[in-house]
């Protein structure tokens, strides 16, 4: 699982999230309150994109129908989501947001 | 030093009468014998579905559960569910949980956030403001069916220091008007600067009326509870108010005049005294003095830590349970440090069920050497520092709900009074003057079943 730069901290404001592709990664860089998330775009319900999902401490909310995710873990934290999504191992470097992706993504 | 007022019936714990504390006059609520099918009768039940809980306003949740806009709780009390939402414009919402197009919920969780409701069975979405958004293939629809732009359903929404209820039919007084209390009695203990820290709702095989009865009075006390009598008296301070609020004043950290040794310090008061600072293994005073020094003990230290918000508080309340009846569904028992919000909530369908639902919200203290006060009794390891908003534990029928030995005495009690009630033997309550509070709720029930009001 390499470590790879996603995009710049400041590129994404407190509370909202940002959609990244990594070769055919499709990504989401979450900023709730200043820590960082880096999960994949995509509810495991209905298969929605989760971008503009409202970010409460390591929660997301999918926007289609408010299911809760953690970000830590990709749990599905309760109604109608059951089954978790994809998340990765995030840090923030100077200013760099990084997190670790599966090898073969391209 | 002594016990600091009189256990004696009235019980008058002396306050100043332009005091929140003031004993209130008494009220005539009369003697009449409530027909015992009020606890079981199908009929009687949806009597009250029919001209009660539509009609009252109800204590939905709490404001600091929702702080940003699109945040929302849900909450459920009948057939009915409702969604409680924070607006873009900071203001509170709350809307029947219902998809105006085919009757399914639109929100499926208890709590959470959202820029918008969709409703999972054909799509149809909804602003946080109720509005209709999105009607999927709107064009295979006659334009006539859909002209009003179906929305959500508002039901009128208010809160009073933190604590928010609804009005189902939008027709009540005013909300502070209706819950008639003294002006400043809720804001004074800030609830909006608390937190949800435990919250636990529990199956009970009663009607909800004989829960509301059992928690309104502290009579039973040295019966069902024995232990309490060594730290706590179980003649209340009993004040009725108007629209059947209530409240009693139960003296903590004191024993029951029933004990007749009112010398040595009980262990519960011993573990009061510790939890406040006091070593109880050099306290030289006697157990009737244990209640003026932990008052004297917290005052001190709200000095030392600055905890500004005690300054506003008497003694009594700094230890006494100030047990506040809501007409009709709620107890809530207040103190500087927390307050316990109790909801007994009927089923939808069985007037022998219903859900005893208790929030512990308790205010944080920024100190390393505060700590959460034992009597709290929160579950070990429980997250006190309010960042996450814990999930609500639900308890079925047959499981004690574990919020400690006295709920659980009372848990354990309540589905065998349900059988009694039942019996052609039983006439209906004879409520004596410790249990004023009860007959002033049914009083007040009784005038809204009855068309009264």
């Amino acid at each position: 699982m390499p470590k790879q730069f996603i995009i710049d901290a400041d590129a994404i404001q407190a509370g909202k999230t940002r959609p990244v592709s990594v070769g055919t990664l499709k990504l989401l860089v979450c900023n709730s309150a200043g820590t960082f998330y880096v999960i994949e775009n995509m509810c495991s319900h209905a298969q929605a994109r989760l971008t503009g999902g409202k970010l409460r401490g390591p929660r997301i909310f999918c926007p289609l129908h408010a299911a809760p995710f953690d970000m830590r873990d990709g749990k599905a934290l309760g109604a109608p989501a059951k089954d978790p999504i994809c998340v990765f191992a995030t840090t923030l470097e100077d200013g760099k947001v990084f997190a670790e992706l599966p090898e073969s993504n391209d | 030093m002594s016990v600091g007022y009189q256990p004696k019936w009235p019980m008058d714990l002396g306050a100043p009468a332009d005091s929140l504390e003031a004993k209130q006059p008494d009220v005539d609520n009369g003697r009449e014998l409530y027909d015992p099918m009020r606890f079981y009768s199908r009929e009687f039940m949806e009597v009250e579905m029919d001209r009660l809980w539509p009609r009252v306003w109800l204590l939905a949740g709490v404001t600091s559960d929702i702080p940003y806009d699109g945040d929302y709780f849900t909450f459920e009390v009948g057939r009915e569910q409702f969604i409680i939402v924070r607006q873009e414009d900071d203001s509170i919402k709350a809307f029947y949980n219902v998809c105006p197009h085919r009757g399914n919920r639109v929100c499926m969780n208890e709590h959470g956030a959202a820029a918008s409701f969709t409703c999972a069975f054909h799509g149809w979405r909804f602003g946080i403001d109720g509005k209709l958004e999105h009607i999927t293939d709107e064009h295979t629809f006659d334009p006539k069916l859909i002209e009003h732009r179906p929305g959500l359903t508002e039901a009128a929404c208010d809160s009073v220091g933190g604590i928010i209820f609804i009005n189902m039919d939008g027709k009540a007084p005013p909300l502070k008007e209706y819950l008639g209390l003294p002006e400043g009695y809720i804001e004074q203990y800030k609830v909006d600067e608390m937190k949800v820290v435990h919250h636990v709702r529990s199956a009970w095989k009663a009607n909800w009326k004989l829960g509301v009865d059992a928690f309104y009075e502290t009579y039973h006390l040295p019966y069902v509870h024995p232990q309490t009598q060594g730290v706590m008296e179980d003649f209340s301070q009993n004040d009725l108010y108007a629209n059947g609020a209530s409240r009693m004043i139960v003296p903590i950290c004191t024993k029951s005049h029933r004990v007749e040794d009112q010398d040595s310090v009980d262990p519960y008061q011993a573990a009061m005294m510790a939890d406040v600072g006091i070593d109880p293994a050099t306290f030289s005073g006697t157990a009737g003095e244990v209640r003026e020094a932990v008052q004297q003990a917290k005052r001190k230290r709200a000095k030392e830590m600055g905890l500004e918000h005690y300054e506003h508080f008497t003694d009594g309340q700094l230890t006494d349970s100030w047990a506040t009846g809501l007409f009709p569904n709620v107890q809530m028992g207040m103190h500087p440090e927390g307050v316990f919000i109790m909801r007994f909530i009927p089923d939808a369908d069985d007037p022998e069920l219903f859900y005893y639902e208790t929030m512990i919200l308790y205010r944080p203290v920024e100190n390393p050497d505060w700590k959460v006060p034992a009597w709290m009794g929160l579950p070990e390891g429980t997250d006190v520092s309010g960042e996450t908003r814990p999930e609500v534990i639900h308890v079925p029928l047959g499981k004690l709900p574990e919020l400690g030995e006295v709920l659980d005495q009372d848990a354990e009690l309540l589905p065998i009074v349900q059988k009694g009630v039942r019996s052609r033997a039983f006439k209906g309550s004879l409520y004596g003057d410790q249990e004023q509070r009860v007959r002033h709720f049914e009083a007040e029930l009784e005038r809204y079943v009855t068309g009264k009001k």
